[in-house]
């Protein structure tokens, strides 16, 4: 693990991620910082998609950031830093998500609670913005309820729109295997949301 | 609807196709329904996107990191790549220092040494061995006056291996004991007896000396101290004159 150094007068937003990384390796503190405020907001949007709990959430984005830390010396720099430290958070969350769906009532009752100021309607028409929050509100169900490989894959395409070559970096596959994922996760996803939709419609 | 047509409207939805792809694709009026459907998911799902803001802070994840590092170091147990170096040590030096191991250089020409019975000692003396040239005639002749065929001797070569001519050894000579009458009547009688009980015959014992029996001279002089004759041992009767 390099030394720290908890001042660096070098360090400049205009940074490349790879700069930073290098100095972080080098026992730049300062660095690893700025690392961490610029992609703290990107990991934890989608831990918290995987595990929508706060508390949670916030875990995983430490213990991503933890890991990266301990593990600079093995980042390479043919990958981005974000697809590394979004690979490092897609097995931690992971198993995180696979142990959270055994309290999956109890975190969706949290979780509907704490999202009702954030459907908010994007229309002033009321009755659409009932119906939309429904929509989210079901679709969230829906995604929470998938399997973890699957909302995992939904989460990093459709959500975080990665490209398929990144996340086939992500998950260690192949292009071609990265769209199939998606696709039957989406497939699963359509199969599942289909009757919330008409029940929450009635 | 087939699988595969659903796949395809999916992908169509999602924005998966090529252009090409894209430009191909018709839909009937059941399939652009169930686009629209998949399309207003698609939408939904970036709704999904907007997440409560995240609060942790720069600190906690260098307390983490600290903390992290000391839980390390105090968890590092070096008795336990200890006690494994130690034993695997140990077990190189038990096979380094066996005595039946030691390594024979790959060159090293063997000694033959052959049984003394049947066949002589042969020393094969090594070829790289260097050795001082044989001695000849001339060099006796120049020291000592006589030659070597004159002592039935000759030159030997270095290639030749040495004979040994016998391993025999020769028992030391031993100065006998003096032995007491008594001993040397016992010792009679104890042959006398191993031999009647002997069956099968052996072969005669090599030839031993027999025991000379000493002999005891009693003079006319009394010891002072004890008033009694004194008597003297000699070991042969050479030097005795008797009735002298």
């Amino acid at each position: 693990m390099p030394g720290r150094t908890m001042s660096s007068p070098y360090v400049i937003d205009g940074d490349s991620d790879e700069a930073l990384v290098d100095r972080a390796r080098r026992g730049d503190f300062v660095a690893f910082e700025k690392l961490f405020e610029r992609h703290r907001a990107m990991v934890y949007r989608y831990a918290y998609q995987m595990a929508p709990r706060r508390d949670d959430a916030e875990d995983v984005v430490q213990e991503v950031f933890v890991r990266a830390y301990q593990n600079l010396h093995r980042y390479r720099d043919e990958a981005k830093f974000t697809t590394w430290l979004l690979r490092i958070a897609t097995n931690l969350g992971t198993d995180r998500a696979r142990m959270a769906q055994r309290r999956q009532n109890l975190e969706q009752q949290e979780a509907a609670g704490a999202l009702t100021w954030m459907t908010e309607g994007v229309t002033e028409d009321p009755v659409h913005n009932l119906e939309s929050d429904r929509r989210v509100a079901a679709l969230r169900k829906a995604l929470a309820a998938l399997p973890v490989h699957h909302r995992n894959v939904i989460v990093l395409r459709d959500l975080e729109e990665r490209e398929y070559p990144e996340i086939a970096e992500i998950l260690g596959c192949t292009i071609g295997g990265a769209k199939l994922r998606v696709l039957r996760a989406r497939r699963a996803l359509r199969d599942r949301v289909a009757p919330l939709l008409e029940e929450d419609a009635r | 609807m087939k699988d595969k047509r659903k796949d395809l409207l999916i992908a169509y939805a999602f924005g998966d196709l090529t252009e090409e792809e894209m430009a191909a694709f018709e839909a009937n009026d059941a399939e652009r329904a169930e686009l629209d459907r998949l399309a207003r998911l698609r939408g939904d799902l970036k709704h999904l996107n907007s997440v409560p803001e995240c609060q942790l802070s720069v600190e906690r994840v260098r307390d983490a990191i600290l903390q992290r590092e000391i839980r390390q170091r105090r968890d590092w147990k070096p008795w336990i790549v200890a006690m494994p170096a130690a034993a695997a040590l140990a077990l190189l030096a038990f096979f380094a220092t066996r005595p039946g191991d030691a390594p024979v250089a790959p060159n090293a020409n063997p000694i033959v040494v052959e049984s003394a019975e049947q066949k002589p000692f042969v020393v094969r003396s090594e070829p790289d061995l260097v050795t001082s040239p044989p001695i000849t005639d001339a060099d006796v002749v120049q020291l000592v006056g006589i030659t070597l065929s004159a002592l039935g001797a000759r030159p030997v070569s270095t290639d030749e291996p040495v004979r040994v001519a016998s391993l025999e050894r020769k028992s030391p000579t031993v100065p006998r004991r003096r032995t007491t009458p008594t001993a040397v009547a016992i010792r009679s009688e104890s042959k006398k007896e191993s031999t009647h009980d002997r069956t099968t015959p052996v072969a005669a014992p090599t030839t031993q000396p027999q025991p000379i029996e000493p002999i005891v001279m009693i003079s006319n002089d009394e010891d002072k101290t004890t008033g009694a004759r004194r008597a003297n041992e000699v070991e042969t009767s050479n030097d005795v004159v008797i009735g002298g």
